[in-house]
C-alpha cells in the first residue's frame, strides 16, 4: 500500500514538473525600484529645460534632479542623447470603461436616466483593458475617464495607467460631468426654427435648474444636520454646491458657450468648461469669465461647413492667446495614444511647442488639483515620466521607457507582441 | 394585363370622349333638378383679350359654342342662342395648363408581399417599377379638389401618378371641366420617372435606380428584338408577356417621352446622362435650380417644366445671433442670397431662349399669383410667364391644336380676371373650362376688401353714442351708410354717407341727422391704423367730439 | 493688309487657346528651389520643377519658363506628389445600396456630389486624389470611381479621373453578415456564407457569359432560332471582373477571410485584387505579397469592432517589410486631411524610412488604383499633382501650403478664406452646427429597418 502511495506521489510530482516545464516566455511585470536616469535633457515644464542632468527615482518619487547624482546601488539608465518628459495627461477619454465600441456588452460609460451624477466611472474601470498597455507606451500616463449621456451622466475620475485595481489606478481627482443643453441646429436635417431651439434648450435648462435648487435644499438640510431619506443623486450633486467636487460642463457651440457662461455667473462652485469646440469664436468672453477649458480632439472636423478648414487646429492656440488656460483631450477609448499628436497639431497651428506641452502636463494637473504630485518634473513630485529619443510630438520619436509612480512600465503590449510574432512569420506560403 | 398598342390609344380615347360628349348632349333634355344649362353657346362681350402671349386687344368679343371657340374679334355677329358674359373691365387669358399635378389621383393598390419575401429580388410592382399602371384609371375627378385649381385659372392638367417608386406609371392629360363628363384628353401622354424608391427593397437608392434603368432599357430593346424575330420564326418560342417592358417600348422608340421629376441640378445631370447613354425623349419636371445647366440644356432637345413653388424665406429671423466670428454676417448673407436665386431662374431660361412650362406639383395654391409676380419682378417677362402657362405647355404635350391660345377651333378654356394677371389687385372672376362657366365673382365681392363693417363710439356730452358704419365697394367706388341712435328717440336710424373718402389709412365722410328741431350736418374725419379708427366728429355749429371705431373681423353675410 | 489680319487672327486664336488651357483643364507652373521628394528617385535639394499644360516637363536646376507662367519660390520648402487616398467616401451623395448582397451593377460615378466641402478640406491637407468607394454593406458592392480633387466645379463629371481603370468594392466579415444575414434574413449570415455568395456570383457570371457567347454567334446566322438572353449589368460586371478588366478592392479584416478570398481569386484566375483595411493583413503578409496587388490599411484604428480587436499599429510596417505594396487610407472625411501625419506614424510603429513612409500615400496607392503611370511620384511625364509643405511632410509641424491638381492651384494657405462652399443647399438648414471627429462612412445609408430612401 505504501509503495502505491509513493508511486502515485512520484507520478504527480513528475507530472507537475512536466507541466511546469511546458510554460515558456517570461512576462515582464511593472516593478518598483530606484532608478537613476543619467545625462538626460530634462523638460521640467515649470522650470525650463535642463541639459545633461540626472534624475533620481526613489520610493516612487522624483527624489532629486541635478548634475552628477551619485550612482550608489540604483539601477542606472543612461539617457545620453535622450529627453525626459512628465507623463502626459489626457483630460477627457473613455479609456478603461469600454473594450470594443460596437459591442454594447463592453460599454460601461453610459447609464439609464437623465440624472445620474452618482455613477462612478472609477468603479467601472477595467484595469486589464487591452487598450491600457497600448496607450501608456506612448507616454500618456494619466487620463480622465468620464461617463456620458443625459444631463448629469456621472462622476469622472483621473486614473494613472498602472494598477491592478481601480483604487490602485486612482489619480486623486474626481469631477461631476454636466451636459449643457444646446440651442443650436445640430446636423443638416435639423430645420427647427430659432424659437423652437431656444424653447427646448430653455426647457432643459429649467429642468436642470430645478435639480440644482433641489440639491441646494439638500445641502442646506445636510449642513444643518437634518435627517433625510436616501437620495444618492442629490447627495452627489450637493457635493458640487459645497465645492467638494468641481463641475465639468460639456458645451461646444459658440452660442451655447455664451449661455453657459451666463448660467455659471452667480454660481459659487468650481467650474471647468469641456469640449468648447467653438471656443475660438468667443474666446474673450471665456477669458473674461476666468474659466479653464479642456478642449479637443484637435484632429476633428470644423463645426460648420463655412468655417475655415483649420479652425479645430487653431482652437487651442486662439483660446490660449485670449488668456484662457487650456488642457487638451482626445475623447478616445482605444487611441488615447494620439494625444501627443493632437498636441503637436495644436503646437504647429499657433500654440507653439512649449504651451502645447503645458496643455498636456501642468495645465490639466492644475485644473484637476493634483499639480503637487504630477504635471512637471520637480523634486518631490511623483515619478510619472518617460524617456524619449526626441520630441514626443513627432511620430518619428520612440518612447524608450515609461515610469508611473516610480514603477518601471513594461514597454510591451498586444500590438508589439503581434509585431514581434508576425514581422517575419514562419510557414511561408 | 393585356398588351396595349400604345400608338393608337390616345387618339382612340379622344375620339371616344368626343363621341360621348355629343351623345351625352343629345340625350339630356328634361332635368327635374334644373341643373342643366340653358344653352351651350356663349359670347364674352367687350373685353380686353390676350389671345396669346404678345397680343392684346381691347373691346373684343369671343364667341364659343359646345366647348369650342367659334370666333374672336371686334363687333362680331352674335348668334341668337348665345348667352352674354359681360366682359367690360375684364381681362381674358387662355386657360392655364399645368404639366405636373397629382390632385385626385389615387395611390395604386399594390399586390401583397409574399411570405418569403426576398427584398433583394422583389417583383417589379413591389419595387415601385410599374410603368404599365395608367394614371387615367386611377384618376377620380373630384369636383371639390379640382375646383381649387380651376379657381386660380387652370383648365388643363397633366396628372402624374402617385407611387413612390422610380417608374410609378404613365401620365394623363385631363380638362378641369364639368364633373359629369369624362374629362380625359389624352391617356398615356408620357411615362413618369423619378429618382425615388419605395424603400426596403432593391432598388433602394439612386445608385440602383440608375443601374436598373439601364437594365430595363436594354431588356426592352431585347424584348422588341424577340418580338420581331418571333414574327419571322415561330420556332424561337413565344414572347413571355412582360407588362413593364411593354410599357417602355414606346419610350425606347422615341414616341412617348420620359417625364423625369428632377428638381435639383444633380438630378438634372443624371437625367441628361440617362439620355446620352440611351436615346429617348426627355422632359425635365419641376426644375427649380441649376442656372449653370442652361447652356448645356440649350444644346440638347429637352423639354423643361419649371417649378412654380419658390423656397420659403427662412432668413427673416436671423440665426443664432450670439454666434461670433468675423465672417458671420457674410456667411448668413450668402445663405440669404441663395434663397433669392430660384426667383430669377425662369428669367434666365427666357434669356437663353429656352421655352418652358410650369408645374404646380410643389405649389401652395395661395402662392400662385404672388410667385408669378416674384418671378416677373426678378427678370421674367410677362409674355414669357404667360407663355409658360399656355402656349409652351400645349406644344410640349402635343395639344397645341386644341389649346394654349384663344382662337377659333380651340377648346373654350379661358380665364377672366378683374385686372391684369400680374397686378396685385387682379382676381379671377370667371373660368371657362371645356365650354362650361365657373363663376367666381361672388367670392371676390365677399372678400374683406369689398365690404367693411365698423362699430364706432363717440363721446358726446349726452353720453356715448354708438353705432355702425357699413362700407360697400361698388364699381370701384366706396359707398357707405352710418347707423346711429336717433336723437328723436325713435330708435336706430341709418343715413347715407356723403363725400365719402375711404383709404387704407384715413377716412372722412359727412351725413345728416334729424333732430326734433333741426337737421345737423355731421362730419367724421380720422386716421385708420389696421382695424382701429381714431378721429373726431364735427357737428356744424357745435362742438367736436372724439370718435373711436373698430373694424369687424368678418362682415355679416347679411350685408352682402 | 491681309497678312496682318491673318497674323492678328492667329495671335488671338493662340491667346484664347492659352487662356482656355489655363483656366479650364490644366496649368503651367514653375516651382523654384524646393526640396523635391520624388518618391521614386530620392529627394533632390534646391531643385526646380517645370509644369506645362498640367504635365511635369522638367526637373532640374535653374529652369526657365515663359513670362506668363506662374512661378512659386519654394526656398526652404518641401515639394511632394499629391497625396492619394485609396479608400474614401468623399463627394458621394449615396454610399451604400444595401438592398442586395451583390450590387456590382451600380456605379458611384452616378452619385458624385461636387459640392462636398470635404473635397476642399482634403486639398488643404495635400490630398489630390481619392478613391470614392461604395460602402461595405454588401459582399460585392458597386463600381468605385477615382476622383481628382478639382474643387470648384458644379459638374460632377469634371471630378472623375477618366484615365483611371475600373475598380469594384468587395466586403467581407461583420458588415455584410450583419446587414444581410441579421438585418434581412438574406445570405450571408456567416463567413462561410460570404464565400458562398462570392462563388455564386462568379458561377452565375460564367453562365451568363456562355449564354451571351452563344447568342452572339446565333445573331450572325441568317435565320435566328433562339430567343435573346436577358441583359444584366450585374452579371456583365462580374464577367468583367473575371476577365481582368476591373480591380477588386476588398474591405476585410480577419486573416482567415483574407486568405479565403485569395484562394477564391486564384481559383477563378483573378489576380487584380487589393485588400482594404485588412487589419489582420500582417498575419498573412507573405500570402498578400505573393498573390495580390497589395493592401490599403489604417494607420492605427482598432478595437472599434470585434474583428479588429486583434490588430496592431505595426500592420503597415510588417506588410511593407514583407514586400506587400502597402498604402495608408482614411475611410474618413477627417483623416483624409492629414494622411501625411498618418503615414508618419509608421515611423513610430515599425521604424519605416522616410521614403517607405511617404510611398504609402503616393506611389503605392497609385499602383493599387492602377494610375501609377500618371501620378504618385514627381517624374517627368507624370501629371502635376503636387503639394508644397513648409516642413518635412512627416514632421508633426508640417503644414501644407499649396496644393495643385493638373498644375492648377486649388489650395493656397496664404489666400485661404472661410466659407469655401460652392452651393448653399436650400432644403437643409443653413450652416448647422456639427460635432464630428469623422467616423467610418463605410456603413452609411444602411437603414436596418429600411423605411425611407431619401438622400441623407
Amino acid at each position: 500500500m505504501k509503495k502505491l502511495k509513493i508511486l502515485i506521489w512520484c507520478c504527480c510530482f513528475l507530472l507537475s514538473q512536466g507541466l511546469m516545464a511546458q510554460i515558456e516566455g517570461e512576462v515582464i511585470k511593472p516593478y518598483k525600484a530606484n532608478f537613476l536616469l543619467t545625462n538626460a535633457k530634462i523638460y521640467t515644464v515649470t522650470k525650463g529645460i535642463l541639459e545633461g542632468h540626472d534624475l533620481l527615482i526613489e520610493d516612487g518619487l522624483i527624489k532629486a534632479i541635478g548634475k552628477d547624482i551619485p550612482h550608489q546601488n540604483h539601477s542606472i539608465i543612461d539617457c545620453s542623447g535622450k529627453s525626459l518628459y512628465p507623463g502626459f495627461i489626457d483630460s477627457g477619454t473613455s479609456l478603461g470603461i469600454v473594450e470594443i465600441n460596437s459591442l454594447t456588452e463592453t460599454q460601461d460609460y453610459m447609464e439609464l436616466g437623465k440624472f445620474t451624477p452618482q455613477m462612478q466611472a472609477l468603479t467601472a474601470v477595467n484595469p486589464n483593458g487591452v487598450a491600457i498597455p497600448v496607450t501608456r507606451v506612448s507616454g500618456v500616463t494619466t487620463v480622465l475617464t468620464q461617463p456620458r449621456g443625459g444631463y448629469f451622466p456621472g462622476t469622472a475620475a483621473l486614473i494613472n495607467l498602472n494598477g491592478y485595481t481601480p483604487a490602485q489606478m486612482f489619480g486623486g481627482f474626481k469631477g461631476l460631468i454636466m451636459n449643457f443643453p444646446s440651442a443650436v441646429r445640430s446636423g443638416s436635417n435639423d430645420n427647427r426654427s430659432l424659437e423652437d431651439l431656444e424653447k427646448s434648450a430653455t426647457k432643459t435648462l429649467d429642468e436642470i435648474n430645478i435639480l440644482w435648487e433641489k440639491a441646494a435644499t439638500y445641502l442646506a438640510i445636510k449642513t444643518k444636520g437634518g435627517e433625510m431619506d436616501y437620495y444618492p443623486e442629490m447627495e452627489q450633486l450637493s457635493k458640487v454646491l459645497n465645492k467638494e467636487l468641481p463641475l465639468l460642463i460639456e458645451v461646444n457651440a459658440a452660442k451655447d458657450i455664451v449661455l453657459a457662461l451666463e448660467w455659471i455667473k452667480e454660481k459659487d462652485v468650481k467650474i471647468v468648461l469641456t469640449g468648447v469646440a467653438e471656443g475660438w469664436k468667443v474666446a474673450e468672453k471665456i477669458a473674461a469669465a476666468s474659466v479653464s477649458v479642456i478642449t479637443g480632439p484637435v484632429l476633428a472636423l470644423p463645426t460648420r461647413d463655412s468655417d475655415n478648414y483649420d479652425s479645430p487646429y487653431n482652437n487651442p492656440a486662439l483660446l490660449h492667446k485670449a488668456g484662457v488656460k487650456v488642457a487638451l483631450r482626445t475623447m478616445e477609448s482605444e487611441n488615447v495614444r494620439n494625444l501627443p499628436f493632437n498636441a503637436g497639431f495644436a503646437a504647429a497651428y499657433g500654440m507653439g511647442t512649449t504651451e502645447a506641452l503645458k496643455a498636456i502636463t501642468i495645465n490639466p494637473a492644475e485644473i484637476f488639483g493634483v499639480s503637487d504630485s504630477i504635471g512637471s518634473l520637480e523634486e518631490g513630485k511623483k515619478a510619472t515620466l518617460f524617456i524619449a529619443d526626441g520630441d514626443p510630438f513627432e511620430p518619428k520619436t520612440q518612447v524608450h521607457q515609461v515610469f508611473i509612480n516610480g514603477y518601471r512600465i513594461p514597454m510591451t503590449n498586444r500590438h508589439i507582441r503581434l509585431y514581434q510574432e508576425f514581422l517575419d512569420r514562419e510557414m511561408q506560403p | 394585363m393585356k398588351s396595349k398598342k400604345q400608338l393608337i390609344l390616345p387618339y382612340y380615347t379622344v375620339f371616344l370622349v368626343c363621341t360621348l360628349l355629343i351623345i351625352g348632349q343629345a340625350q339630356a333634355q328634361s332635368d327635374n333638378n334644373g341643373d342643366r344649362r340653358i344653352t351651350t353657346s356663349y359670347y364674352i362681350s367687350n373685353a380686353t383679350v390676350i389671345p396669346e402671349p404678345g397680343k392684346i386687344h381691347s373691346h373684343y368679343d369671343i364667341i364659343f359654342k359646345d366647348g369650342t371657340i367659334s370666333e374672336i374679334g371686334k363687333n362680331l355677329a352674335i348668334p341668337k342662342d348665345a348667352k352674354e358674359i359681360k366682359g367690360e373691365s375684364l381681362f381674358v387669358y387662355p386657360g392655364f395648363i399645368d404639366l405636373g399635378n397629382k390632385s385626385s389621383v389615387e395611390v395604386p393598390v399594390l399586390p401583397e408581399r409574399p411570405k418569403d419575401f426576398d427584398t433583394s429580388k422583389p417583383a417589379p410592382e413591389l419595387a415601385g417599377i410599374h410603368p404599365h399602371f395608367s394614371t387615367a384609371k386611377l384618376y377620380q375627378f373630384n369636383e371639390k379638389i379640382e375646383e381649387e385649381w380651376r379657381k386660380i385659372g387652370f383648365t388643363i392638367a397633366q396628372k402624374i401618378p402617385e407611387g413612390k417608386g422610380m417608374l410609378p406609371g404613365s401620365t394623363t392629360l385631363v380638362v378641369l371641366g364639368h364633373e359629369d363628363n369624362n374629362n380625359l384628353l389624352i391617356d398615356n401622354q408620357s411615362q413618369f420617372f423619378q429618382f425615388n424608391t419605395v424603400g426596403g427593397v432593391y432598388p433602394h437608392t439612386k445608385l440602383a435606380v440608375m443601374a436598373k434603368w439601364r437594365d430595363l432599357f436594354q431588356n426592352t430593346l431585347l424584348y422588341r428584338e424577340h418580338i420581331a424575330n418571333y414574327a419571322k420564326n415561330k420556332r424561337i418560342g413565344r414572347v413571355k408577356i412582360d407588362p413593364v417592358l411593354n410599357a417602355l417600348i414606346p419610350v425606347t422608340q422615341n414616341q412617348v417621352p420620359l417625364l423625369v421629376a428632377s428638381k435639383s441640378e444633380l438630378d438634372i445631370r443624371r437625367a441628361l446622362k440617362m439620355q446620352e447613354e440611351n436615346s429617348f425623349k426627355l422632359i425635365l419636371l419641376g426644375v427649380n435650380e441649376g442656372a449653370e445647366l442652361i447652356p448645356v440644356l440649350n444644346s440638347k432637345e429637352v423639354g423643361i417644366v419649371l417649378n412654380l413653388a419658390l423656397p420659403e424665406d427662412k432668413f427673416s429671423d436671423s440665426l443664432e445671433n450670439d454666434e461670433q466670428g468675423k465672417d458671420y454676417d457674410a456667411r448668413i448673407e450668402r445663405a440669404r442670397k441663395a434663397f433669392l436665386e430660384p426667383l430669377s431662374l425662369a428669367s434666365k431660361y427666357e434669356k437663353a431662349g429656352i421655352p418652358f412650362a410650369f408645374t404646380s406639383m410643389d405649389l401652395e395654391k395661395k402662392d400662385f399669383f404672388s410667385n408669378l409676380r416674384l418671378m416677373v419682378d426678378n427678370g421674367l417677362s410677362k409674355d414669357a410667364a404667360l407663355a409658360a402657362l399656355t402656349t409652351n405647355p400645349a406644344k410640349l404635350v402635343g395639344i397645341e391644336d386644341i389649346s394654349g391660345s384663344i382662337s377659333p377651333g380651340k377648346m373654350a378654356n379661358m380665364v377672366l380676371m378683374t385686372d391684369s394677371l400680374f397686378s396685385k389687385e387682379g382676381k379671377v372672376s370667371m373660368v371657362v373650362s371645356d365650354g362650361y362657366l365657373f363663376d367666381y365673382a361672388d367670392d371676390i365681392s365677399s372678400e374683406k376688401l369689398g365690404t367693411q363693417v365698423w362699430t364706432y363710439a363717440a363721446e358726446t356730452p349726452v353720453g356715448q353714442s354708438k353705432g355702425t358704419w357699413e362700407f360697400i365697394k361698388k364699381d370701384d367706388k366706396w359707398e357707405g351708410t352710418v347707423s346711429y341712435d336717433s336723437p328723436k328717440g325713435t330708435g336706430t336710424k341709418k343715413a347715407k354717407m356723403e363725400n365719402l373718402e375711404l383709404a387704407d389709412d384715413s377716412l372722412s365722410f359727412s351725413f345728416m341727422v334729424e333732430t326734433n328741431d333741426t337737421v345737423l350736418d355731421v362730419t367724421v374725419t380720422g386716421d385708420i391704423n389696421k382695424n382701429k379708427f381714431e378721429g373726431s366728429m364735427d357737428i356744424k355749429g357745435y362742438n367736436q367730439f372724439t370718435v373711436q371705431a373698430t373694424k369687424k373681423e368678418k362682415p355679416n353675410k347679411d350685408h352682402e | 493688309m491681309n497678312k496682318k489680319r491673318l497674323l492678328l487672327a492667329g495671335l488671338l486664336i493662340w491667346l484664347s487657346a492659352q487662356v482656355y488651357a489655363q483656366e479650364n483643364h490644366s496649368g503651367d507652373l514653375l516651382i523654384k528651389n524646393a526640396q523635391v521628394i520624388t518618391i521614386t528617385n530620392g529627394s533632390l535639394e534646391n531643385t526646380d520643377v517645370l509644369v506645362k499644360k498640367g504635365i511635369i516637363t522638367e526637373i532640374g536646376t535653374n529652369l526657365k519658363a515663359s513670362k506668363n507662367t506662374k512661378t512659386v519660390d519654394a526656398s526652404g520648402q518641401y515639394l511632394m506628389p499629391g497625396i492619394i487616398d485609396a479608400h474614401s467616401h468623399l463627394a458621394l451623395e449615396v454610399i451604400n445600396e444595401a438592398s442586395s448582397p451583390i450590387t456590382a451593377e451600380v456605379q458611384m460615378r452616378d452619385v458624385i456630389d461636387p459640392f462636398d466641402i470635404s473635397i476642399y478640406r482634403a486639398l488643404a491637407g495635400g490630398t489630390t486624389i481619392s478613391h470614392a468607394m461604395h460602402g461595405s454593406a454588401n459582399v460585392i458592392g458597386g463600381q468605385n470611381v477615382t476622383l481628382k480633387h478639382r474643387y470648384g466645379t458644379r459638374d460632377p463629371n469634371r471630378l472623375i479621373m477618366e484615365e483611371a481603370p475600373r475598380t469594384i468594392k468587395f466586403a467581407l466579415g461583420e458588415n455584410p453578415t450583419r446587414v444581410h444575414g441579421i438585418g434581412k434574413n438574406l445570405q450571408p449570415r456567416s463567413r462561410m456564407g460570404v464565400e458562398a455568395v462570392i462563388r455564386n456570383g462568379f458561377e452565375e457570371a460564367l453562365q451568363y457569359k456562355a449564354a451571351w457567347g452563344k447568342w452572339n454567334l446565333e445573331k450572325q446566322k441568317k435565320e435566328i432560332n433562339t430567343a435573346p438572353p436577358k441583359y444584366s449589368s450585374r452579371l456583365q460586371t462580374l464577367v468583367d471582373i473575371l476577365e481582368g478588366k476591373i480591380i477588386i478592392h476588398c474591405h476585410s479584416y480577419r486573416a482567415d477571410e483574407i486568405y479565403m478570398l485569395i484562394q477564391v481569386c486564384k481559383e477563378y484566375g483573378v489576380d487584380k485584387i487589393v485588400f482594404s483595411h485588412v487589419n489582420e493583413g500582417f498575419k498573412v503578409a507573405p500570402e498578400l505579397a505573393k498573390y495580390t496587388m497589395g493592401a490599403s490599411v489604417f494607420s492605427d484604428w482598432w478595437a472599434y469592432k470585434f474583428e479588429v480587436y486583434y490588430s496592431t499599429a505595426y500592420n503597415a510596417a510588417i506588410l511593407t517589410k514583407n514586400g506587400v505594396v502597402t498604402s495608408i487610407n482614411s475611410d474618413s472625411d477627417e483623416l483624409i486631411r492629414h494622411l501625411y501625419h498618418e503615414a508618419a506614424k509608421t515611423q513610430r510603429y515599425g521604424g519605416l524610412t522616410d521614403n517607405e513612409a511617404l510611398a504609402l500615400i503616393t506611389i503605392n496607392p497609385a499602383k493599387q488604383l492602377g494610375i501609377d503611370k500618371y501620378v504618385g511620384s514627381i517624374e517627368v511625364g507624370k501629371q502635376a499633382d503636387l503639394v508644397l509643405f513648409d516642413n518635412h511632410p512627416l514632421s508633426i509641424y508640417a503644414i501644407p501650403q499649396m496644393t495643385w491638381v493638373d498644375g492648377i492651384k486649388y489650395f493656397d494657405r496664404k489666400s485661404d478664406q472661410a466659407d469655401q462652399r460652392i452651393k448653399i443647399n436650400l432644403k437643409r438648414s443653413p450652416d448647422p452646427f456639427r460635432l464630428s471627429t469623422g467616423s467610418h462612412d463605410c456603413m452609411q445609408d444602411v437603414d436596418m429597418s429600411f423605411t425611407e430612401n431619401y438622400h441623407n
